[in-house]
């Protein structure tokens, strides 16, 4: 390595790309450094592991109260929420990234806030200047909170830290109708608070098809009493002696409820603030701009995971640190292909889909056909006593799968055959000839594969 | 063919100071127009958040502190933020 530079790569952001990325680098005989400036592992572990630990104590719960129609009796169901508590820190405790790990693997840690102030030079909190040869960029995103005032004076909950609280909230606000902001709704309804959901767009789930939105709703108001109010944005968060308040627009009108608590569920922003000007590394409000090969505006500069926009999750984290680490080391390049990437709710029932929806066909205005076959259609249902949901497949005239949603059990299970053939280009007639079993959800799939080719 | 190197460029890391931070606001403000009085509390109130940003970073460069100006000061006057946001690029 040069004597230029203090190190041959640097990993700014220690999350879960980040960290994919610099024990690869050093699996690789690279002298690299790995800063982060707050927890070794990043949100992919603080917040996706514990978050979907307490979610599943809360289904787990709730269909524990259900379950009295099959003959448990659970007239006195309890939960002592401090277990819980201590549920949720054991889990984090297996799942945590040490920063003892990363050395043993060879990557150097440093603990700071670092800050481009040149395309080979960072500066880091208590450390002063150090130099690479490469960069990584993987500083994730934190919560986005644009266009509502009143956030630095009320306090507030995330997604995040509404599953470290004391004790559950007897009332609770979410603003936002997406992924995690469903979820966290769930969450509190199962434990038996009153919930209100505000969501901006039409309604819920507005970034996949229709209908799973819809059925989401009615599930949530009708077994759970989870209110939602549809095309209402919240404009300001207010505090007063007696409680907080927030303030929104419906129909044009401003309206104003108290709440006991609000949690913040609306969407993330990537951290591009570390001055990447500086190091000529260009970026939008979705996030850093790369081509392909993940490379930035700056040829020495990569980046990877949720600093990238677009969908959030671990596996998507974990690919693109991969991709980029392979464009680093010059073995050849290596192209992005987010293809097959499922987007998960980890609500009950759960939510999956893969591919295109059909809201993006219309708009491209790109002919195709859809099938929706309803759970009951399985034996699954009779013998879990579950119906509420569906699968939708969407196709092309050749019989090229394009997109699926599924609102079910197991329906990322499910689902995963589905991303297989999406990104793989694996023809319907494959998937409805192969046996799938018939007491399983996936047997689903068959069936509306079938059904999908038949319907001409 | 062999790839062009890429030059190493380093920006100069100057000495943070919240009042020369609140003097050159207050007198953007006055070329723009603005009233003295109101660009002078709201000067303070975006140096004091500018050092708070910049408490945990152990350099920054003219450019980081301009777009640090910039994003906090929007909420106040948007023709300021715009002036901050673009220093270096009027002519």
């Amino acid at each position: 390595m040069s004597k230029r530079f203090d190190y041959e790569y640097m990993v700014i952001g220690a999350g879960t790309a980040g960290v994919v990325a610099a024990t690869q680098l050093a699996e690789a005989g690279r002298k690299v450094a790995l800063v982060e400036q707050e927890k070794w592992g990043g949100t992919g572990v603080a917040r996706d592991f514990p978050e979907k630990a307490l979610q599943n104590f809360g289904h787990t719960y709730a269909k524990a109260v259900e379950a009295s129609r099959m003959g448990l009796s659970s007239a006195n169901l309890r939960y002592n929420y401090p277990t819980v508590q201590h549920f949720r820190e054991k889990v984090l405790a297996k799942a945590a990234v040490t920063k003892k790990e990363l050395e043993e693997k060879g990557v150097v840690c440093i603990k700071g806030q670092a800050h481009f102030v040149g395309n080979y030079d960072v500066a880091i909190e208590g450390q002063g200047q150090i130099s690479a040869s490469k960069f990584l960029v993987a500083t994730g995103a934190a919560p986005a909170s644009e266009g509502i005032s009143g956030l630095d004076t009320v306090e507030y909950l995330t997604p995040k830290t509404a599953v470290e609280t004391e004790k559950p909230p007897k009332a609770v606000l979410i603003v936002g109708g997406g992924a995690s902001g469903i979820e966290t709704a769930q969450y509190f309804a199962e434990l038996g608070a009153k919930v209100v959901i505000v969501e901006a767009a039409d309604r819920l789930l507005p970034n996949i098809d229709e209908e799973v939105g819809q059925v989401t709703e009615q599930y949530l108001a009708k077994r759970l009493g989870v209110k939602v109010f549809t095309q209402t944005r919240v404009v300001a968060l207010e505090k007063d002696k007696v409680s907080k308040r927030v303030v929104f627009m419906r129909g044009g009108q401003e309206k104003t409820v108290r709440v006991e608590t609000v949690v913040l569920a609306t969407g993330s922003k990537a951290n591009t603030d570390l001055g990447l000007k500086n190091a000529g590394v260009s970026f939008d409000k979705n996030g850093i701009i790369v081509d392909k090969t993940l490379q930035t505006t700056a040829r020495n500069i990569w980046a990877a995971g949720d600093v990238l926009g677009g969908n959030s999750s671990m596996e998507r984290a974990e690919y693109t640190a991969e991709i980029a680490v392979i464009n680093m080391l010059g073995r050849g390049k290596t192209f992005i292909n987010y293809t097959g990437f499922m987007e998960i709710v980890n609500t009950s029932p759960q939510i999956a889909c893969v591919g295109t929806t059909e809201a993006e066909l219309k708009k491209k205005k790109r002919k195709y056909h859809k099938t929706l076959v309803p759970l009951s259609t399985t034996s699954a249902a009779i013998t879990d006593d579950f119906k509420i949901g569906f699968l939708k497949l969407i196709a092309d005239g050749q019989g090229k799968l394009l997109g699926a949603a599924m609102i079910g059990p197991c329906a990322a299970n499910v689902m995963q055959e589905l991303a297989l053939a999406v990104r793989h280009n694996i023809p319907l007639i494959q998937i409805a000839s192969t046996p799938h079993p018939s007491s399983e959800w996936s047997n689903l799939v068959k069936i509306a594969a079938r059904k999908l080719l038949t319907a001409k | 063919m062999a790839k062009a190197k890429t030059e190493r460029k380093k920006a100069k890391a100057i000495t943070f100071s919240k009042k020369l931070i609140v003097k050159d606001i207050t007198l953007e403000a006055k070329i723009l127009g603005i009233a003295s009085g109101s660009a002078e509390i709201f000067a303070e109130k975006v140096a004091e958040k500018v050092a708070k940003w910049a408490e945990k970073r152990e350099s920054v460069t003219e450019d980081d502190i301009n777009m640090q100006i910039a994003k906090e000061i929007n909420r106040y006057n948007k023709d300021l933020a715009f002036v901050y946001k673009n220093r270096g690029k009027i002519i």
